[in-house]
């Protein structure tokens, strides 16, 4: 299975409750474990572009560009360095 | 950039809590409500091992003998006994285990909604708390100047019943 499938199928683990704060940044709240996982609002963006159906890195890198000051390089960096970061944290 | 980090459990690390810990005991009705107060709170303690939501419907499951509607005294006889347990025998005593009892004294008469919240954090990323709705009233079992920054926005739910509602 694509890899960013698996990633979002965790985030919709019913044990997993993500929210947005009020200044942009969010939290992912492990019920099982009581684990918080801090965002930042680039963070939060990219895991509700998850949930929300993105399928490749090209795809959140192009929407991680459309919505923040950043190039396309640097965005692309991000995004797989966040990734890597999201799979540690959800690994079961 | 895209920034991840994960923190202390949340409503789990300790906090210091409101005074009414060493408030007296009213009369018999507050003893009572002690003692329930007690097993339920020896429950709420597995939230360092169990799921919460787990732990909550054990709490929902516990025999009382008493029902009380009173929010007061509810969570008056959670301080009590967290406060007690944290001191002899290094219980969590936070907002969470305290709503988790006073929720589950509160559930035999009244519908509770146990609440998971956060905010953004002054020294930490996220900041977060628990507290207890009940038909509308608003519940905090913490210290009064934790609540008067930021809201906390709501994480996640759980709803517990009284019996007879739960079995119909």
């Amino acid at each position: 299975m694509n890899e960013l499938l698996e990633l979002a199928d965790s985030l919709r683990d019913e044990r997993l409750t993500q929210t947005r704060l009020a200044d942009g940044s969010g939290v992912i709240l492990d019920l099982e474990s009581l684990q918080v996982l801090s965002l930042n609002d680039t963070g939060m963006f990219l895991v509700e572009r998850l949930k929300a159906g993105a399928r490749t890195v090209g795809e959140l890198t192009t929407a991680l560009c459309d919505e923040f000051e950043v190039d396309a390089e640097a965005a692309r960096r991000d995004v797989d360095q966040f990734l890597q970061a999201l799979r540690e944290q959800l690994r079961p | 950039m895209a920034g991840i980090e994960s923190t202390t459990p949340a409503g789990v690390s300790p906090q210091p809590q409101a005074p009414a810990a060493t408030r007296r005991f009213h009369g018999p009705l507050d003893v009572v409500l002690f003692v329930e107060a007690f097993s339920i709170a020896r429950l709420a303690q597995q939230i360092r091992t169990r799921p919460l939501p787990e732990v909550a419907r054990r709490i929902s499951g516990v025999h009382l003998a008493l029902r009380t509607s009173s929010t007061l005294r509810a969570a008056a006889a959670a301080a009590r006994a967290t406060a007690r347990g944290a001191r002899r025998w290094g219980w969590l005593d936070t907002c969470l285990t305290r709503s988790l009892i006073a929720a589950g004294l509160i559930s035999r008469a009244r519908t509770v909604a146990l609440n998971l919240g956060f905010r953004p954090g002054a020294t930490t990323p996220a900041d977060g708390h628990a507290w207890l709705m009940i038909d509308g009233e608003r519940l905090d079992l913490t210290r009064p100047e934790r609540l008067t920054e930021a809201p906390y926005t709501p994480s996640h739910t759980i709803v517990i019943h009284p019996p007879e509602v739960r079995h119909e």
